[in-house]
């Protein structure tokens, strides 16, 4: 298990790192380019 | 007068008065202007202390909050924090901080009405985080954040830790505060499990000695106020805070204090934020409790301070854990001379010198620098070699190394670091020893030199006399030498 996920914005659609444990934990990401909170399901691309 | 930020920057001031700068310019902080400021003058290699007279808030007015940046970057103005010398070694400072650690001088609590501090307190629906001039220090960082010293203390023993955290700025009273599991996480735990609000305060400017102080690594019983009262050379003075009256105590002298609560049981989304090691840590919230805001005490005329990793040598975090090293390596071996945990690699490496007695010492220093902290690799030299000296590092080890014989790769048995990118564990990580010190049980080749005699007699002014040499061009494009 690598320390970062990239994670895609569904809104601003730019990628953020965020750690393994976030995945299925519940909690929303936060994006910090566009300040949008949204689920991973939301997301359109998580690269593990 | 009690040692503070003010009193420091008098100091700076008369004995580097060209390192002390003002920008009077309108900066927006939150939207990396300052972060840009100290990237250029960095590349420079000039880390003057810059103190912006104008700094935006998170409001985006101008602040009536000064932004006083670099205070913790070079070794000069660590020896004038800690009144040393300028000749002063950075083994001989870290054998200072030592010396202060042991040497604990108790705090003393002031009434409020002679507390700076309490020159301005805001509690309530009054308490305004965004009125400060905080930071976005990386692209990328996921919000504005604060990163100076949080204050705790321990329910059942009633000590105080000290330690720096990343906070990010949620809304206008509350923050996310990531810890990772040291001493401040021990204390929330059991608060938590005892569903109770841990009493919490960050100094958001201070003297460095304040700030060295709160680096401390010592043992989890040592009341780190103490400590930091060793490091100023001076009682550090309290009052009561706002939140939690004396069952909280904040630092008297400082320019801003906030405090509050972390709540049990909640946990905030945090992150990425651009950290020590010089890598964006990742989002996360499984160690990163909320913390409200419930007052803000400043002076008048308040200075914000804030520190941007990893640039410049910052022997405000380092020194401290020199010392602490430099202490447990010579329980293990009494020869060991100097350790290096200095610039951004310094989380995760740690360079030892010694005079070895015997074959198997170097294992020693090195398993004993691996029992404390993050340490990951651990490098050991003779101490003919300056462990602050990259070359002289990298000679060694290309010299005096058989890598089947005196390179030693460890299993990952070690708790890492959650900020180590290179981890393929959620947080154990493996290890590596390099010994890279001569052998004593055989013949090895003396280093070259100019016979010593022949340094004292030639006396280089009788040869290329001072004029003359001040014209040459001192080699700045050469690295490695």
């Amino acid at each position: 298990m690598g320390q970062a996920v990239e994670v895609t914005c569904p809104k601003c659609k730019k990628l953020f790192v965020v750690n393994p444990h976030m995945l299925g934990s519940g909690m929303d990401f936060h994006c910090p380019f566009c300040d949008l909170y949204f689920p991973e399901k939301d997301s359109p691309k998580i690269r593990k | 007068m009690p040692k503070s930020l003010r009193t420091f920057l008098d100091d700076c001031r008369k004995q580097i008065p060209n390192e002390v700068i003002h920008i009077s310019q309108e900066v927006n902080p939150a939207n990396y202007d300052v972060t840009a400021i100290i990237k250029h003058l960095g590349a420079h290699k000039k880390f003057p202390i810059i103190i912006f007279d104008k700094p935006l808030n998170l409001n985006r007015r101008v602040s009536e909050i000064k932004l006083v940046m670099n205070c913790e970057i070079s070794q000069r103005k660590a020896q004038i924090a800690l009144g040393m010398p300028k000749e002063a070694t950075r083994p001989q400072m870290a054998e200072r901080c030592l010396e202060m650690e042991e040497h604990r001088i108790p705090p003393i609590v002031i009434d409020r009405k002679t507390a700076p501090i309490k020159e301005n307190v805001r509690v309530g629906r009054d308490v305004d985080l965004y009125e400060i001039p905080i930071m976005r220090h990386h692209e990328m960082d996921g919000g504005p954040y604060i990163v100076l010293s949080t204050i705790t203390k321990d329910r059942k023993t009633g000590i105080y830790n000290c330690s720096y955290h990343r906070m990010e700025v949620k809304s206008k009273n509350t923050t996310a505060l990531y810890a990772s599991p040291r001493h401040l996480w021990r204390i929330y735990r059991d608060h938590e499990e005892h569903n109770l609000e841990m009493p919490v305060a960050t100094v958001l400017g201070h003297h460095p000695a304040f700030h060295m102080g709160a680096c401390y690594s010592g043992p989890f019983e040592v009341s780190e106020y103490d400590v930091i009262g060793g490091y100023l050379g001076e009682p550090l003075r309290l009052v009561p805070s706002e939140t939690w009256g004396e069952d909280l105590l904040i630092p008297a002298d400082a320019e801003i204090v906030i405090e509050g609560a972390l709540i049990p049981g909640k946990r905030v989304v945090e992150g990425p934020f651009g950290e020590a090691p010089g890598y964006l840590g990742p989002q996360r919230y499984t160690t990163c409790a909320e913390y409200q805001v419930r007052a803000i005490n400043y002076r008048n005329g308040a200075m914000y301070q804030s520190v941007i990793t990893p640039e410049g040598d910052k022997p405000w975090m380092d020194l401290p854990r020199e010392g602490a090293y430099l202490r447990r390596c010579r329980e293990a071996v009494p020869g060991v001379t100097a350790v290096c945990k200095q610039g951004r690699h310094a989380h995760y490496n740690v360079f030892i010198s010694m005079k070895k007695m015997s074959e198997g010492d170097p294992g020693r220093a090195a398993a004993a620098a691996l029992t404390f902290d993050h340490t990951k690799n651990v490098f050991v030299f003779d101490d003919d070699i300056d462990v602050f000296n990259p070359t002289d590092i990298l000679w060694a080890i290309a010299t005096r190394v058989q890598p089947h014989r005196q390179v030693s790769i460890l299993q990952p048995l070690f708790r890492g670091n959650f900020l180590d990118p290179s981890l393929v564990d959620e947080i154990k990580t493996s290890g590596m020893i390099v010994d890279a010190t001569r052998p004593l049980d055989r013949p090895f080749s003396p280093v070259s030199k100019c016979p010593d005699e022949a340094m004292a007699r030639i006396r280089l002014e009788d040869y290329v006399p001072g004029e003359v040499l001040q014209h040459i061009p001192t080699d700045r494009t050469t690295y490695w030498a």
